[in-house]
């Protein structure tokens, strides 16, 4: 059975990508929310397996959404990865690939990485 | 004793002195012209009786003479019998007066037996005037030549003793007043000695008085000069229980206080050069951090366009016809070069946030030989033979030995880039000692191309680079220095065109085993 995956991001361009080469691998179906502010809504709307979340995007940042989710009855047992372009890529490199006890992945990511990620954090 | 007490003791001493001394002479001299005064007052009656005593008696004598028809006097006048008797009596008589006056003069002065010789003789001389000129019975069966004879005889006598009894007076007289002189001008010598002695006393007292007030004021005055001149530690010695004693106390409570008030020149300079050295790094760490803030927007707008292009790269990828082998070269350099991209902007933002320091205990020469193994094993060396020295004595360091390792591989690198066609690198630790804190510097030297001077200042700074290829991202020596301050340390270098190069980094260090 295929993971349901939520993306928020609002770079739509990389979001194109990465709906595509996620789905490429015949393992996950990906959601895309371009807007910080609907992301609330659609996790609970929607239920994924997992988040995929941009830490910088206008609006809402995406440790408040993070934050939020954790609230929410419906939404807190979902597992986030953060997506970030400031993170050094060593750093996320790690054994737990955790800093501050959350998942990091760097961008730009080479989408194998992501899925070995992915796969840890939602067997 | 006080200022005041020291000079009134000293005028006391000289008054007194000179006061007793004037006073004794004064008292002497009386004295001595007191009993002059009584021997003269004694001397100079008796002087006078004699002399009235002789004239008389001779009188009496002449007058007896011509009154028994001797030879007459000189004279016109031929004078009656009884004329000269009568003559002859008032003499004896005035001869007579004279000796009563004599005798008390005589029993006064103490010359009672010169008194009964003098007396002796004029009643003799008397005795032979009347017997001359009356013929009494003392004269009988004598002749008035043999009479005269005798008259003349006792004159002799009487004169010889008067004339005698007035010498002798006359001596005593000049004996005494001779006497006197000489003790006055004993009591002179004396005094003059005395008034010589008390001045030099005076004198003495003075210098002695002068030297105690002199003395300590120019040990003041020496040992303000030395403070002066800036050693606030200086206290003056002078003790005195006097002003000057006072004024000593509360000039050393004055250094005192100047000395707590007053940072000295030497810990002024040295708080200056902190301060500098604070400014700079303060300078250097703004300037990171706008730098930082700078590198994060940069990496931010530049890794997400990097992120889509990988995405579309990797996306292509899976579209591609298999057999189109130039597409699929196409894709990998994009995607090479989106890694360089990438690795330039990690470094940009190792400027943003240094990672944290995880420091743990390593020897100098654990550190350069691991670091020497990486570049060998790497096969960086080419060419380039490796030596090391170590001096560091027992010097250990405390420091993230992963990114102390990444600055001295940068180093090495750079040194095997510089000596493109083989030299030699090497590598040396010395213990240093800067700004008084214990150092381990770690040198190391290529005999490569070297770097021009006007180079050499820019060398730190973000992206500038040397290597011509442009091999590097410029970035390397800038976070070597990053990191090495961010320990504590410094990064120094120095280059002789043609020569070599040598970088030294300066980390603070501990004695091994020392307690952290």
């Amino acid at each position: 059975m295929k993971k349901y995956i939520l993306v928020v991001d609002d770079e739509v361009d990389f979001t194109f990508f990465l709906k595509k080469n996620l789905e490429a691998t015949g393992k996950y179906d990906v959601v895309v929310c371009n807007e910080a502010a609907q992301a609330i809504q659609r996790a609970k709307q929607l239920r994924p397996n997992l988040i995929l979340l941009d830490i910088m995007m206008p609006g809402t940042p995406g440790e408040e959404i993070a934050t939020e989710l954790k609230t929410h009855t419906e939404t807190k047992a979902i597992p986030v990865i953060f997506l970030t372009a400031l993170v050094r890529q060593e750093e996320t490199a790690d054994k737990s690939h955790k800093i501050g006890g959350q998942y990091f992945v760097a961008k730009p990511v080479k989408i194998d990485e992501l899925v070995k990620m992915i796969e840890k954090v939602s067997p | 004793m006080t200022l005041n007490s020291k000079l009134g003791l000293s005028f006391l001493v000289v008054a007194l002195g000179v006061g007793t001394v004037g006073v004794a002479w004064v008292q002497r001299a009386t004295i001595m012209k007191g009993q002059f005064d009584e021997f003269a007052n004694l001397t100079t009656p008796a002087l006078v009786a004699l002399g009235q005593i002789k004239a008389a008696s001779l009188e009496m004598a002449m007058a007896s003479d011509r009154a028994s028809g001797g030879e007459p006097p000189d004279g016109p006048v031929q004078e009656p019998a009884a004329a000269s008797k009568q003559a002859m009596e008032q003499a004896r008589a005035k001869s007579l007066e004279w000796l009563m006056v004599y005798h008390g003069v005589a029993a006064r002065a103490g010359d009672q037996k010169l008194a009964g010789v003098v007396e002796q003789a004029a009643s003799a001389l008397t005795e032979r005037a009347t017997a001359l000129a009356e013929g009494g019975t003392q004269a009988a069966g004598r002749s008035i030549g043999v009479r005269r004879s005798e008259l003349h005889d006792a004159e002799r006598i009487f004169a010889r003793i008067i004339d005698s009894a007035i010498a002798a007076k006359v001596a005593k007289l000049k004996q005494e007043r001779s006497a006197v002189g000489r003790s006055v001008n004993r009591a002179v010598r004396l005094s003059l000695a005395a008034v010589g002695l008390f001045v030099l006393l005076a004198v003495a007292l003075g210098v002695f008085i002068a030297g105690t007030l002199a003395r300590p004021i120019i040990k003041l005055s020496n040992d303000a000069r030395i403070i002066g001149t800036g050693e606030l530690a200086h206290r003056t010695t002078v003790r005195s229980n006097d002003e000057i004693g006072t004024l000593a106390q509360t000039f050393n409570q004055m250094t005192e206080n100047l000395e707590r008030t007053t940072v000295s020149k030497a810990a002024l300079e040295k708080a200056y050069a902190e301060l500098q050295r604070t400014q700079q790094q303060l300078v250097q760490s703004e300037k990171l951090a706008a730098l930082g803030r700078f590198s994060a927007g940069v990496a931010h707008e530049v890794k997400n366009p990097l992120g889509i292009i990988l995405g579309g790269v990797e996306f292509l990828g899976t579209r591609l016809p298999a057999a189109d082998e130039d597409a699929k070269t196409a894709l990998g350099l994009i995607e090479k070069s989106v890694h360089r991209a990438d690795t330039i902007v990690r470094d940009l933002l190792k400027f943003a946030r240094p990672s944290q320091l995880k420091t743990e205990r390593v020897a100098p020469e654990e550190l350069v030989n691991g670091t020497v193994a990486l570049l060998t094993y790497g096969g960086a060396l080419k060419q380039v033979s490796v030596s090391t020295r170590f001096a560091h004595g027992e010097a250990e360091l405390e420091v993230d030995k992963n990114q102390i390792q990444q600055v001295l591989l940068n180093l090495m690198m750079n040194a095997v880039d510089a000596m493109p066609s083989g030299g030699s690198l090497t590598i040396s630790t010395f213990s240093s000692v800067g700004d008084g804190r214990p150092g381990c510097r770690i040198e190391v030297a290529d005999t490569g191309e070297g770097i021009a001077s006007e180079q050499l200042g820019r060398l730190f700074e973000p992206f500038f680079t040397t290597k011509r290829d442009k091999k590097g991202t410029g970035l390397g020596l800038s976070i070597s220095k990053t990191i090495v301050e961010s320990h504590g340390g410094a990064m120094s270098v120095a280059s002789e065109v043609g020569m070599g190069t040598t970088f030294a980094v300066i980390l603070p260090a501990r004695a091994k085993g020392g307690r952290g």
